[in-house]
Order: structure tokens, then C-alpha cells, then sequence
């Protein structure tokens, strides 16, 4: 890995887990079910995706169930894993079409929804294997808030491509 | 090059998700809760009751207690016992729910479903919890 490319997956490693705790920061809304999350540092591993690398995304969201595992355990780590990887998976494998022609791109809207969808199916697999068989009638509540938590975080993710091109150097044609 | 935000196609993946969501939660949810009661008496099941019938009654043999169904869900209505925790208990309908009284050594209870909790590992522990069958725990 280049030195430039480290770095920058430095930053967004740190940047993801600033979004985590932010995400934190904000009162749970009260019609939300449980377990419902709002997904931000999302934001990060698609910006990562998209503009510096699949392996480092893959990278950031292994380094990230780390992080868990290091803060609140064996568990949500394994959550975070399965949901994170499974998710880098599937945006990786939408993001490939269209490579030369535009019109077959997936938007990035479409790419969020499916990430948020993945990584809440992710998820769902390691908690039907490993804690209880009855989560499947949670497939539904967590599907609507796929799409709602992934229209949010890809809407976010358009507004701060501006301020994160600028941050990381990119599209910048002298180079960072 | 540059990825468009959204267009047409992203309205069709929304509708056809909450279009599956809505089809698998009229699947889902048309599974009925557990719908009888064991009553116990002294760790043994004296009687099985279904609760679908809406109904009031006294247990075999106990005049002094009134059960009532109502709704699917079962409750000590009255007792003659000083403290009355099992009419404070309230409606229990869910597996694995109970309510006691102590003084008559009484129980009703809604048995689970042994497939969903035979040696299943505790989420936190690691550790495989068996089936305890709790009548026979409280009055051995």
C-alpha cells in the first residue's frame, strides 16, 4: 500500500469511528424500534469504497469491529464484523458496473439503500446463529429501516463528498 | 464519470422493498402465540387450559382462587391469600410468563416452546441454559 493510500485509510478509520460516536451523541427518537441504528460512519466506508479502494474499505471495516471489540465486546464485535463486511461486499459488487458507461451506474442513493440493507442482513445471520432463531420476524422492521437509514446516509454522504474530496486530496489534479 | 445521486431506477428498489417487507410481515406475524396454560399445584400440572375461550373459573379443588381468560391472556382474578402478589401479578399471555400463588401453591404458567429454548447458549456467558422446567423448581 502506498503511503499516500495508508494515510488516507488512516484518517477514514478515525473519521468512521468519529461518526460512531457521534451517532452515539444523538437521543435515540422514540418511535424507533430497537437495535435500529442510524448507521453514519456508513458515510465513510462508501466514501472509502468509492474513491479509494475496495480492499480498504474491506480494511476500515474489519479495523472497526476491533474497535468494538475493544470497547463493548465479543458480541456487538461480531456484529459489526459480519454487518460490515457483508455490506463492503455487496456496495463493492453494485459500484462495479458502468465502468464505461455512465447510464448503467448505480446511483448512490441505490448503493446506501443496499448497504444499509446488507449490513442489517449481515447482521441478522450472526444473531440467528448465534443468540436466538426467533430474530426472523425482524427481517420486516429491518428492512424499512434499511431504506430509511440508507437514504439518510447516502443523502449525508452527497452533501460531504464536496468537503471530503477537498480534505483527501482527491480529484485534485496535482495530487496529495 | 461522476456518479449520478438518484434517478428512477431507485424509486422502483424502494417500492419493491417495502413491497417485500410488507409481504413478509403478513407471513411472519400470522403465527399465533402460545395459546394454553398449565396450572400447577404443588409442581404438578393438575390442569391444561386453552386461551382462546374467553372464560372465568376456579381451579380443580381450590374454590378460594377464580382464574380469568381474556383475549388470549390469563390471570388470577381473585384469591382469598393475604398478600394477593399472584392477582398483582396480572395478565400473563407470552412463553415462559407465570404467575404464582404461594399460599395455595399455585401456579399458572404459559409452557414454551421447547424447540426455541432447549440448550440454547446464553448470548452473554457462553454458556447453554437447559430447559428448566420451573414448576418443579418452586415446590420441590
Amino acid at each position: 500500500m502506498k503511503t499516500k493510500t495508508l494515510t488516507r485509510t488512516a484518517l477514514l478509520f478515525a473519521l468512521s469511528i468519529v461518526m460512531a460516536y457521534l451517532e452515539h451523541l444523538i437521543p435515540p427518537l422514540p418511535f424507533a424500534p430497537p437495535g435500529v441504528k442510524l448507521g453514519l460512519s456508513n458515510i465513510i466506508t462508501m466514501y472509502t469504497l468509492f474513491f479509494i479502494g475496495v480492499p480498504q474499505a474491506f480494511l476500515i471495516a474489519v479495523l472497526k469491529a476491533g474497535f468494538v471489540l475493544l470497547t463493548r465486546g465479543t458480541i456487538a464485535s461480531l456484529l459489526s464484523l459480519s454487518g460490515g463486511l457483508v455490506s463492503v461486499g455487496v456496495m463493492a459488487l453494485l459500484s462495479l458496473p458502468g465502468r464505461k458507461d455512465d447510464s448503467k451506474k448505480f446511483t448512490y442513493l441505490f448503493l446506501s439503500i443496499c448497504g444499509a440493507l446488507s449490513h442489517n442482513l449481515g447482521q441478522l445471520v450472526v444473531v440467528y446463529l448465534m443468540i436466538s432463531h426467533s430474530f426472523l420476524a425482524y427481517v420486516p422492521v429491518l428492512i424499512i429501516s434499511g431504506i430509511v437509514m440508507g437514504i439518510i446516509t447516502g443523502s449525508l454522504l452527497r452533501l460531504l463528498l464536496p468537503a471530503l474530496h477537498r480534505s483527501f486530496g482527491i480529484g485534485w489534479k496535482g495530487g496529495a | 464519470m461522476e456518479r449520478k445521486y438518484t434517478d428512477r431506477k431507485d424509486l422502483f428498489l424502494i417500492i419493491s422493498l417495502l413491497i417485500t417487507a410488507g409481504l413478509l410481515y403478513l407471513l411472519l406475524s400470522g403465527k399465533p402465540s402460545s395459546s394454553v396454560c398449565e396450572i400447577c399445584l404443588d409442581g404438578e400440572v393438575i390442569q391444561t387450559v386453552s386461551l382462546t375461550e374467553d372464560t372465568t373459573f376456579s381451579p380443580e379443588g381450590i374454590p378460594e382462587i377464580t382464574l380469568e381468560i381474556r383475549n388470549g391472556k390469563i390471570r388470577f382474578l381473585s384469591s382469598d391469600c393475604p398478600d394477593q402478589i399472584c392477582v398483582k401479578s396480572g395478565f400473563i399471555s407470552r412463553p415462559g410468563e407465570y404467575a404464582v400463588c404461594l399460599p395455595h401453591r399455585l401456579m399458572i404458567r404459559i409452557p414454551e416452546d421447547p424447540s426455541s429454548t432447549d440448550s440454547r447458549p446464553d448470548a452473554i456467558t457462553g454458556k447453554v441454559t437447559p430447559n428448566v422446567h420451573i414448576c418443579g423448581r418452586i415446590f420441590p
